[in-house]
């Protein structure tokens, strides 16, 4: 019966090539139900994952809803044969489908010169430590809200990757739309990559220092009155996914057409600690047709009347955002962290009876404000310079809020299937759209299972 | 160490348990009245919200419902049905002339499109030109060149001259067929200004010639210029003809007067009203009155003889601002709300959105909100909950919700409604300090027969078609 199901994805893994079984995707080394062919190099496995969370807030003023979720519930299978792996997962949480990774690698030959590969389908963009680490494999709850908020998720797309034991070079180009159903307009395109150098790497210690980089071109959009517009969102929950609302952190950036996000990192792992941090830059161009747009407005007696004037009252600029994060780790009990320099990531804590205690601190700045502008809440509108009027220039402020976390967590591994975890956080939030939200208390505790 | 991991867990547990104490599950705006941040009006500003009397009525417009509005029968009718203060919109003539006048487009209140249709009256203002001290030759360019930027039925394009030409009676006949009266047709009803509506709280009306037209004359040129929509002209003096009113009983209102949306009126128009008032002895920080004087004598309204004679109001941020700048707070203001999404309106009423209106109306000295209420006829939005009502009081400030036209509106904010229960005792009615009215028939009555106006005021209950007869109408 297996070989009947295997026998279509094996027909297209030998279509790609051959080689030898390397490496996989998978939270646990060793699933549970797996099929090894040695002889002909194949192996294939299929999984689940499941992550309940139970939660408890305490906000000052727009209440968070307490109680428990299941946060995550996936399927996945993979198969490898000789140099070819093909993963997929799927999840099925809070009821509804939703696509994860599908994806094919090809793996070079190793030599001397390091392990290279090439991978499409959708999956990963190479751009933030924190997105690219599995969440079974995290050590904390959430990822951190910058990534959250700054970086790209899963792209579909094609990489080119390099490692070996001093370096780490993973870049690629993707698409802007994994299923080209945009509204309008065709799709945009990101160049990304992560670059890594360790200096230290060995059986003690590993420092790894590099940085990540995305190029993306947005081209998607719709068209109001004949007027081709883009729209970027930005956001990110508060590390937490029982009550997963973005509207604490939220920035939406109209017009936008080129964006450069850098994130240079840094992770420090031993046998009982690590360390490990990001700090992310994002800045959007805008593009912005102003003839149209002006030539729309005309026609009655209270229009702008000349592109000038409808400029000066319609003002555009770059946007700009930034965050980081710290996290760090020291393990109580346990075989001892490991490093893994496939993906360039800390490995999980999948060892039975390991049991560490994490921290971590994180800035989200989604707040693109100018000096001295007066933000009306009742209108939901900026008045630039604080100058109150009928009709102000429209401000170029974005109040996406700015969010400092700060998080201490014990997790416990049962075995490399289970695992439960526990955080409190305090955050501290600064958002026009919610002035009296400035403290929030969340305890949060995870139960995980893998196989 | 699974123990002491388990203790941790339990630890964390009780965290939780004790953090459950809170109150708030959910937004509730009985809970959220009390949590957002208002300012207060100082003891300075308080002062002069006192100056305005309680559970005043105000004559929205002199009355919609009986007459035609803002024009000389509307006014003359509120003040003899005992309003305590008679409201105008302002907007301002092209030759600088302070109009009582709420609409910014004159088709649905005058007659215009039968005098002037919508083209430029090219020999009326040439005529002007050359009446004001222009040369023919002069007179002709100044005529071109308004031409080449008219916009039709836009007060602000017309000269004042031009507006008295203009019947402001007939088309209430004609859209209020059950209140219509042949007089509001056969006595001229003019365009108003703010002089004429202060002339009115002072018991006087139009001097008429033998044709019933109105008598006034005009001024020369001086070289003051005013720059408007309609671009730069000369400021010309208009002298205008009173009589003492016959039937005039002694009641003095007040005049509660708006400031429309500057982009309307002339830059400096709010310095340009306060000039005015000066002018016509109603700017109280140049000319106070007697801190003593009361609102009532002898059962008439003597709120015109207070300090409380004139409250300024306004729906424009911009004007709010500009209010406070020239009169400092020192004259009785009122911010009004309306809900919506235009320039000037309070999109997001939740007590937040609220409160940061009201705080605006504290930061820029006014000392009153007027909220809009719901109800037929109109079906305004509601923005007088008694939430609200309570938000405004807790700032300070005073209530004057507008615009009353029915006995339900009547005794839904004044709590006849509520049948004794105010939620946790924090929302005591009435909903209100003050009230526009369409009916100030109506709302004089139901406020006598309530208890809610008592002497010195008035106890008499009156009867509006009576009035309007005795006043020839």
């Amino acid at each position: 019966m297996k070989k009947y199901i295997l026998f279509p994805v094996v027909l297209v893994a030998l279509v790609l090539s051959s080689n030898m079984v390397k490496a996989q995707a998978e939270d646990v080394a060793n699933p549970l139900l797996q099929y090894i062919n040695k002889d002909k190099g194949i192996r294939f496995t299929a999984g689940a994952r499941l992550f309940a969370d139970v939660a408890y807030y305490h906000s000052e003023y727009t209440p968070m809803k307490s109680g428990a979720a299941l946060t995550d519930a996936r399927i996945r299978t993979s198969l490898t044969y000789g140099p070819l792996y093909f993963y997929a997962d799927f999840d099925f949480s809070k009821g509804t489908f939703k696509q994860k990774n599908i994806f094919v690698r090809y793996n070079f030959h190793e030599s001397a010169y390091g392990i290279h590969s090439v991978k499409a389908g959708y999956f990963n963009e190479p751009s933030s430590m924190s997105l690219n680490a599995s969440l079974y494999n995290y050590h904390f709850i959430s990822r951190a809200a910058p990534a959250m908020a700054l970086s790209a998720g899963r792209g579909l797309g094609i990489t080119y990757k390099y490692y070996d034991a001093t370096f780490f070079a993973d870049q690629g180009l993707f698409a802007e739309n994994k299923y080209n159903d945009q509204i309008s307009g065709f799709q945009g395109v990101s160049l990304s990559g992560r670059w890594l150098y360790k200096p230290l790497n060995n059986e003690f210690i590993t420092l790894h220092v590099g940085a990540s980089f995305r190029y993306s071109r947005i081209n998607t959009g719709e068209v109001v009155n004949n007027v081709f517009k883009t729209n970027v969102e930005l956001e990110s929950n508060m590390q937490t996914y029982v009550d997963g609302t973005t509207e604490f952190l939220n920035a939406q950036v109209p017009w936008a057409k080129n964006t450069i996000t850098v994130g240079p990192e840094v992770l420090v792992v031993t046998s009982n600690m690590f360390l490990r941090g990001e700090y992310i830059y994002k800045r959007l161009y805008k593009k912005r047709n102003d003839e149209a747009l002006f030539e729309n407005q005309l026609g009655g007696v209270w229009s702008w009347t000349t592109l000038a004037s409808w400029q000066a009252g319609n003002p555009i600029r770059s946007s700009k955002f930034q965050g980081a994060y710290v996290e760090m780790g020291y393990l109580l009990c346990g075989e001892g962290y490991g490093y893994d320099d496939e993906y360039g990531l800390l490995r999980g804590s999948n060892e039975r009876g390991d049991l560490e205690i994490v921290a971590r601190y994180s800035y989200t700045d989604l707040n693109d404000i100018n000096k001295g502008d007066f933000f009306l809440i009742g209108k939901q509108v900026f008045y630039p310079g604080g100058v109150v009027a009928d009709y102000p220039a429209v401000s170029t402020s974005i109040g996406g809020g700015r969010l400092h976390a700060a998080t201490i967590g014990v997790n416990y591994t049962f075995n490399q299937y289970v695992k439960v975890m526990g955080e409190y956080q305090y955050s501290n939030l600064k958002n026009v759209y919610f002035p009296l939200d400035k403290n929030f208390h969340q305890l949060q505790m995870r139960l995980m299972v893998s196989f | 160490m699974i123990k002491k991991f388990f203790h941790a867990v339990m630890a964390c547990g009780l965290i939780a348990l004790v953090m459950s104490c809170e109150d708030q599950k959910f937004n509730n705006i009985n809970v959220d009245v009390d949590k957002v941040e208002l300012d207060h009006l100082t003891p300075d500003m308080i002062k002069v919200r006192d100056y305005v009397p309680e559970y005043a009525v105000v004559a929205h417009r002199g009355s919609t419902f009986w007459t035609p509005e803002e024009t000389e029968a509307a006014y003359r009718w509120a003040r003899e049905i005992g309003a305590d203060y008679l409201e105008c919109d302002m907007q301002v003539s092209k030759d600088g002339v302070v109009l009582a006048l709420h609409d910014d487009n004159l088709k649905r209140t005058t007659n215009i499109e039968n005098v002037f249709g919508e083209t430029i009256p090219y020999e009326i203002r040439k005529a002007y030109y050359q009446k004001i001290g222009y040369s023919e030759a002069e007179a002709e360019a100044l005529v071109k060149e308004d031409a080449k930027n008219f916009v039709p039925n836009l007060p602000a394009y017309y000269t004042y001259e031009e507006l008295m030409m203009l019947d402001a009676g007939t088309w209430f006949n004609e859209t209020s067929i059950e209140q219509a009266r042949p007089s509001f047709a056969s006595q001229h009803q003019y365009i108003s200004t703010l002089e004429d509506l202060v002339a009115y709280s002072k018991g006087k009306m139009l001097e008429r010639d033998a044709q019933g037209k109105r008598v006034f004359t005009m001024g020369q040129k001086t070289g003051e210029k005013i720059k408007s929509l309609s671009g730069t002209a000369d400021v010309i003096k208009y002298t205008f003809g009173y009589v003492d009113d016959p039937e005039d009983t002694g009641n003095r209102p007040g005049i509660y007067i708006e400031f429309k949306e500057p982009w309307l009126n002339p830059t400096g128009f709010e310095e340009m009203v306060y000039k005015e008032l000066d002018r016509l002895g109603m700017n109280i920080i140049t000319q106070p009155e007697p801190e003593s004087n009361p609102f009532y004598v002898n059962g008439k309204v003597n709120t015109g003889n207070t300090n409380g004679k004139v409250i300024l109001q306004t729906f424009s941020l911009e004007s709010l601002v500009r209010v406070a700048e020239h009169f400092e707070g020192k004259v009785p203001m009122c911010f009004l709300l309306w809900k919506g999404t235009g320039a000037t309106d309070i999109t997001y009423d939740d007590p937040l959105g609220y409160a940061s209106f009201i705080n605006l109306g504290v930061k820029y000295k006014a000392h009153f909100i007027g909220p809009c209420i719901a109800g037929a006829p109109n079906n305004y939005p509601e923005l007088n909950q008694p939430w609200q009502d309570y938000l405004i009081h807790k700032a300070g400030m005073k209530n004057h919700p507008y615009t009353f036209d029915t006995y339900d509106q009547m005794a839904k904010y004044f709590g006849q409604y509520n049948f004794g229960v105010e939620i946790d005792g924090k929302y005591r009615a009435p909903y209100l300090d003050a009230l526009f009215t369409n009916h100030s028939d109506m709302s004089i009555n139901y406020m006598i027969t309530q208890g809610w106006r008592k002497s010195p005021a008035s106890e008499t209950l009156v009867d509006a078609k009576v009035v309007l007869e005795r006043l020839g109408y």
